[in-house]
């Protein structure tokens, strides 16, 4: 694992010293970042949950209180599209890892060598959600989950929180809210 | 953790060549082969078309960056660099047209992705399976769609502050959202 985070520091470097060279590297990038994911149906099955509710736009309206309830913020509604999209800000900063790049660095001195500790500093969690009126008594939600974590040199990744715990523990929230107001 | 390391690597060359504000880089390639590869033409109306359009980006795994219903185009971010903006017209009352544009980089510069295998097999292919409709190519007799520029996603405090800078500052570009290519 620490290997592979080595790596994952190192690698851009070699990979922006090509970049500047490869005319074509918005594509080539384009076509990996943006392939059709293998286990999309398995996602989608995990992240989608019908609701017994004859109106998608009362489904749009407890998920949104959901969401805020869990600490989001909404940043973008379209019911007539079945679209909400929103994030919240967490500190990502945690002591033991911060304690041990910096006594990494301290031993690196002590051998004479230089060593630039790195550890997460923030993230944002990002939820997608998308809505459908599956028949007159039914309506489908899909949610998706990410998390983009940058750290403290100010470089991001993205972690998809596909486990079907994110998804359930949402919809769960949302049912009981429809129970409530029905 | 491989697709980490993965989209880390590939943002290297995007990150070597950035300078200070966004800029965007657009495409060599000429109006007549951007609009081969971006625009198909469905046999659905407008607004299926476009929930279509939301489904197939949800699935690919975009996030849903914005959405302007009236004008009918959204715009999704995937991973962090990849930005997609499609808008959809209607074509007649049951059909329409999609124009599809992505951009690739930082969020310092964004470079428009001009592969017809990218609108094709990356878009075109998953929008045709979610909605079981047969895209086509649009006449080229016919009015097409402006292309529009993807909207930026704000995920970290420096794209943050960068957009607060901006947006504070005098206005001597077009706003991303809305210029077209």
């Amino acid at each position: 694992m620490r290997a592979l985070r080595r790596l994952m520091l190192i690698l851009p470097v070699t990979a922006m010293a090509a970049g500047c060279q490869d005319p074509d590297w918005a594509n080539r990038t384009a076509l990996q970042v943006g392939a059709p994911r293998v286990d999309a149906a398995e996602i989608r099955e995990r992240q989608t949950a019908l609701f017994a509710t004859a109106s998608e736009e009362r489904l749009l309206v407890e998920a949104t209180q959901v969401l805020q309830d869990l600490g989001f913020t909404i940043e973008e509604s379209a019911p007539r599209f079945g679209v909400l999209a929103g994030s919240k800000d967490r500190d990502a900063t945690e002591a033991p890892e911060v304690a041990g790049q910096i006594a990494l660095m301290v031993a690196f001195a002590v051998l004479g060598a230089q060593y630039n500790p790195t550890w997460d500093s923030d993230q944002v969690i990002r939820a997608t959600l998308s809505t459908r009126q599956v028949s007159a008594q039914e309506a489908s939600l899909r949610v998706s989950f990410e998390r983009i974590v940058t750290n403290n040199r100010g470089m991001t990744r993205v972690e998809e929180l596909t486990a079907p715990e994110f998804s359930t523990g949402f919809f769960d929230k949302v049912r009981a809210g429809l129970a409530q107001r029905t | 953790m491989r697709q980490v390391l993965f989209a880390i690597a590939l943002l290297g060359p995007v990150a070597a060549c950035a300078t200070p504000g966004t800029q965007f880089i657009p495409s060599q390639k000429s109006a007549v082969e951007l609009r081969a590869m971006q625009v198909r033409t469905v046999p659905a109306e407008a607004d299926t078309t476009m929930r279509g359009v939301i489904a197939t980006l949800h699935d690919l795994g975009y996030r849903i960056t914005r959405v302007e219903s009236d004008a009918r185009t959204v715009s999704a971010t995937r991973r962090t660099s990849l930005r997609m903006a499609v808008v959809v017209q209607p074509r007649g009352a049951a059909e329409s047209t999609v124009r599809a544009n992505a951009s690739i980089g930082t969020f310092a510069r964004q470079a428009q992705v001009d592969s017809p295998e990218f609108y094709q097999r990356d878009f075109f292919e998953p929008l045709q399976a979610t909605m079981n409709r047969t895209l086509a190519a649009l006449p080229m007799e016919e009015p097409v769609p402006e292309a529009v520029r993807p909207v930026a996603e704000l995920n970290t405090a420096g794209e943050r502050e960068a957009a607060a800078s901006r947006a504070a500052a005098p206005m001597v570009t077009p706003p991303l959202r809305t210029q077209a290519q």
